[in-house]
């Protein structure tokens, strides 16, 4: 249990809350809106390697993350098109973009670098860690709060943001109704595809935020596969906060505990593979309990 | 480096595909006609070419894939060092058979059927490749480096087993470690030593035991933090774990984890104080980011590249001189391990504690030291070395 | 008549999705290849040069074939559950258990262990649909996380019961008595492409001449009807992902014991997204099943062969497989074509009408 006092153990849940909670957002706006965007891992996957190349060829942070950006709100976009003008089934849609996203960026990596796998000879730039005045002296507060990778403070204010945007903003109230019941948006005058079409956009965004820290941030380099399954457990912490992305937070943090804890105790010798299931089996029992709350609350009883 | 290899590749493919155009025609299951290409003809086709003087010597390399910073790397860099030393004896051919082990079978096979004389692999995945292969292909030579071979239970007069002495390079990674972290370089006084391994199998706690036995050697009180990612690829796992290390008290850690290795020289570049002990090559050459390479203190050896330049130089010299038909071990008087002595190992522990390590070395040359090797030891009695019990 | 017009448009639809993957992959090996004209004979062709390889196809579309199986039987219940994957994970560490562990006379062995395989991966299976029905959580989020935790769960009992201390990662071998055998000389092709062409078979009787089948694509389709018409949808549903984690479960064994003499699945493997995609392929028609599993094992393997020693990453077949997936999931592909033949029809049946008035 030593490993709770040590300042470091909670430094790293936040370090590893972060690209969970981008990514929760990004499903977070687009289920709001009515569609599950499944594409969010691919997403992730795609704006990390054109971000680390894009850097490295660049020299440019800047330039790096803005085209790591553009390039997984792209492939989101594309995700949309198929969904809403093609008419696929989100899940299968969604499922294929992933496909291509997690064999294409291997694929690319080694057309354009000849590197397989890990982008070794690539010189790319990460984002800074920044101290925070103030709150960097208060003793251990401090030293867990503050020094964080500028991304990790940007998600954390963005889901802030976010929760006021869907709350009490026009937009927010329009994507709230075409989730709801999109004939009935439409039957006031919401143009429910350009509102989808908008909430795809940001979920892109959202997820390439997510893309580029892990390999623009936690990392500095791109791994295939570094994604690991965080879009697809940003699925899971979505249904825990129920479209509230404060909730969303916590739901990131805990997935954040559930690493740290894996990674502390490793290091006691413990098991690897056991220790690995920790945070997965973390998501899956509160996303459990959340539901069964969530039942309970609407008395909805739904027959399978 | 990679231009030039397309270059062979693209010239053996170019031979490949010449036989396989006149198979293609024809229905997949009859053997083809041209000679080198079925099984029952590549076996006489490669014993022709072994007898003709004057033919190149053709050596075929199979890896998962070239650069995955460890020991496929190496091997890679030995056979591309054969060539350039040989360009006339010898005929080098590189196959990456992806990370995919399943479709790697058919890649020996194909190399043994395009008439190769000798076709190298590396790692324990492919025991049971360099078992069957070999028998079916008597005048093909098999070499398999960091695995040995059951030569009792099975008859492979044409196959060699390459084996490396890691513990002692560990050995002397154990004891650098020992003399940086009372070092007043060091980030803390604590006598706490990391190392994060990829998986936990021989290869890999070879290294972990010798390790453990050299910092124990000059200093017993050291601890030791082991961690494994699981795979030789996460990174960021890798990162996370040497991140808790150092948090952990830890300011040295020695990484063998393949390509996840990075992650925790990344980690130890991010931590003033610490260092990292790199694994296989001399990783502050093979690293190109500067903030990297300051973290590298020294590497542990592995050096496949030398063991291949020993071996094929011998072979070329006299194939009686190489031991097929046995596991061979290279060590450190083949230069195949050691540990990296450089300007950075002398500004971090100092020309007097270099003078100690280099003293251990000349020790484990003699004999007075004989450190443990981890295929000898079971799974216990490796943690009870690396606890101090 | 009708009928039949619209299964070509399927037919139609499906190998326009695969030419035009195709025109993009070759575009692509073309710009990235240093020699596409080589690349290009290797990835089409490379599956037919060599016995080796062309049966490489074979042995590698075993899974490929249970893992749709598994994903028809799941999926036509309108749920999406991907635990085919924990299934096929499970029932490889059940079947290396039993293959390792257990001392029984040939023929038995096997029996037992795809019988095992197929017990535990039904009873997974249950796992996601269990836990909608009682808590409400979503069945494919809950069964991509049960994914990874099946991963380290199983090899985590296999390194803590039969691992093999020589080399630290693999488990010890199997008792011969265990293996399927090779059917093919010279080649790893085993017998469990017999089981295979049961399974096919087996599956197609159930969702095709069954009145479990029947009642399970109504409940697809429509639920509400279907608890009209007095089916009971819930068992049906239940039953689904019992039957389809079993025949994962199944094609686990197969591949564990069939391909491996010890365990060696140390990285997580996963078949639903082939599953998916070749389901999608064969119209979710089982016969068909084998048919788009070979195409889909043909081009990986070409892909690989292509790879080894070229310049072309063999990932390139992941890029072809989302391409093909998108285009066939999308309605709208080719929906002009459609709407032009149904257009052509409407107009036929008016001018058949018209003909009938007239008489």
């Amino acid at each position: 249990m030593e490993m709770f006092l040590k300042l470091d153990f909670w430094f790293t849940v936040f370090r590893c809350a972060t690209p969970v909670l981008f990514a929760t957002m990004a499903a977070m706006i687009a289920d709001r809106s009515g569609i599950l965007n499944l594409g969010m891992e691919g997403a992730m996957a795609i704006a990390s390697l054109s971000g680390v190349l894009a850097s490295g060829f660049s020299g440019n942070l800047l330039v790096g993350g803005f085209v790591g950006l553009f390039c997984g709100t792209l492939f989101t976009m594309i995700l949309a098109y198929f969904i809403m003008n093609m008419k696929a089934n989100q899940v299968i849609a969604g499922i294929a973009m992933n496909l291509a996203a997690s064999g294409g960026s291997i694929f690319a990596l080694y057309s354009i670098t000849g590197d397989k796998n890990t982008s070794n000879s690539i010189q790319s730039k990460a984002f800074p860690s920044v101290e925070i005045p103030v709150l960097k002296d208060i003793p251990v507060l401090g030293d867990i709060l503050s020094g964080h990778n500028v991304l990790t403070y940007l998600a954390f204010i963005l889901a802030i943001v976010l929760f006021i945007v869907l709350k009490k903003t026009k937009f927010g109230f329009k994507v709230r109704a075409v989730g709801e019941s999109p004939e009935a948006a439409e039957s006031v005058g919401i143009k429910v595809h350009r509102v989808r079409y908008q909430t795809m956009f940001l979920s892109g965004l959202l997820a390439s935020f997510g893309g580029i820290y892990m390999s623009m941030g936690y990392i500095n380099r791109w791994t295939a596969g570094m994604i690991a399954g965080r879009g697809y457990i940003a699925l899971a912490t979505n249904a825990m906060a129920a479209g509230n992305s404060l909730l969303g937070m916590f739901a990131s943090l805990l997935y954040g505990f559930g690493s740290s804890i894996a990674i502390y105790l490793q290091n006691m010798n413990m098991d690897p593979y056991m220790v690995t299931m920790i945070p997965y089996l973390a998501i899956i029992v509160f996303y459990v309990l959340f539901s069964l709350y969530y039942r309970h609350k609407n008395k909805q009883h739904e027959s399978l | 480096m990679k231009k030039l290899l397309n270059k062979v590749v693209s010239v053996a493919l170019a031979g490949a595909m010449v036989l396989s155009m006149t198979a293609c025609g024809s229905s997949a299951s009859t053997a083809e006609t041209a000679p080198a290409e079925s099984a029952a003809a590549g076996t006489e086709a490669a014993a022709e070419t072994t007898a003709a003087t004057g033919d190149p010597l053709k050596i075929t390399l199979c890896v998962g894939r070239t650069n995955d910073m460890s020991f496929q790397q190496s091997a890679y860099e030995g056979v591309m060092k054969v060539q350039e030393l040989y360009p006339d004896q010898v005929e080098v051919n590189v196959v990456e058979m992806t990370d995919d082990t399943t479709k790697w079978e058919a890649a020996f096979y194909d190399a043994a059927d395009a008439g190769a004389d000798i076709i190298m692999g590396t790692g324990f995945q492919n025991l049971d490749n360099f078992t069957n292969i070999p028998q079916e292909y008597p005048d093909t030579k098999f070499i398999l480096f960091d695995q040995g071979l059951d030569f009792e239970a099975n008859e492979l007069p044409n196959v060699m087993g390459v084996l490396f002495d890691s513990n002692q390079s560990g050995f002397l990674a154990g004891a650098v470690a020992a003399y940086y972290t009372q070092n007043e370089n060091a980030a803390n006084p604590d006598k706490t030593l990391g190392f994060v391994g990829a998986m936990e199998i021989v290869t890999i706690t070879d290294f972990l035991v010798g390790y453990a036995e050299g910092a124990r050697y000059v200093d017993p009180d050291m601890q030791i933090k082991t961690a494994y990612v699981g795979d030789f690829v996460d990174t960021a796992k890798a990162k996370d774990q040497s991140k808790a290390q150092i948090a952990d008290g830890a300011d040295i850690i020695f990484q063998v984890a393949g390509g996840a290795g990075t992650g925790v020289i990344e980690a130890a570049s991010e931590v003033d104080g610490v260092m990292a002990i790199g694994v296989d090559a001399d990783q502050y050459e093979t690293m190109e980011d500067p903030a990297l390479k300051e973290a590298v203190i020294t590497s542990s050896l592995k050096r496949l590249d030398n063991a291949i330049v020993k071996i094929i130089g011998d072979y070329l010299a006299d194939p009686a001189s190489v031991g097929f038909g046995s596991n061979v071990t290279y060590g450190m008087e083949d230069d195949a391990v050691g540990i990296v002595f450089n300007d950075k190992l002398t500004e971090s522990i100092g020309e007097e504690n270099v003078a100690n390590v280099q003293a251990i070395l000349e020790k484990i040359k003699s004999g007075e030291i004989t450190v443990d090797k981890a295929s000898e030891l079971t799974s216990d009695e490796i943690n009870a070395i690396v606890a101090g019990e | 008549m009708k009928k039949k017009k619209k299964d070509w448009y399927g037919v139609i639809r499906v190998l326009a999705a695969v030419a035009l993957a195709f025109i993009i992959a070759t575009i692509i090996i073309a710009i990235v290849a240093e020699d596409p004209a080589t690349a290009l004979h290797k990835f089409f062709l490379g599956p037919f040069s060599t016995k080796r390889n062309f049966f490489n196809v074979i042995e590698s579309m075993i899974p490929l074939v249970f893992a749709a199986l598994a994903i028809n039987i799941m999926h036509k219940s309108g749920l999406f559950s991907m635990a085919a994957d924990s299934a096929f994970y499970m029932a490889g560490v059940t079947a290396a258990s039993i293959a390792i562990g257990c001392k029984l006379p040939a023929g038995v062995h096997q029996v037992v262990i795809i019988l095992a395989g197929a017990l535990v991966g039904g009873l997974i299976g249950l796992i996601p649909v269990l836990i909608k029905k009682f808590c409400g959580a979503n069945e494919l989020v809950v069964s991509l996380m049960m994914g990874y935790l099946f991963f380290n769960f199983g090899y985590w009992l296999i390194r803590e019961f039969f691992i093999d201390i020589a080399n630290g990662s693999y488990s010890v071998k199997f008792e011969k008595t265990a293996s399927l055998g090779k059917m093919i000389q010279g080649t790893n092709t085993h017998y469990g492409v017999l089981i295979m062409i049961v399974a096919v078979i087996l599956v197609w009787i159930l969702m095709d001449k069954s009145k479990f089948g029947r009642e399970l694509k109504i409940t697809g389709a429509n639920r509400r009807f279907a608890k009209y018409a007095g089916i009971n949808v819930g068992g049906v549903i239940v039953g689904s992902q019992f039957v389809g984690g079993a025949v994962a479960g199944a094609g686990g064994a197969v591949e564990m014991i069939g391909m491996y003499s010890k365990f060696e699945w140390i990285i997580s493997v996963s078949y639903v997204w082939d599953g998916i995609l070749i389901n999608l392929l064969a119209s979710t028609k089982p016969l068909f099943i084998p048919l788009a599993a070979f195409f889909i094992s043909y081009i990986r393997v070409g892909a690989t062969v292509m790879s080894r020693g070229g310049d072309v990453d063999a990932e390139i077949v992941s890029v072809i497989q989302g391409i093909i997936i998108l285009l066939v999931a999308s309605e709208r592909f080719l929906y002009t074509m459609k709407k032009r033949q149904e257009e052509k029809e409407a107009l036929e049946n008016q001018l058949i009408e018209d003909k009938k008035a007239e008489e």
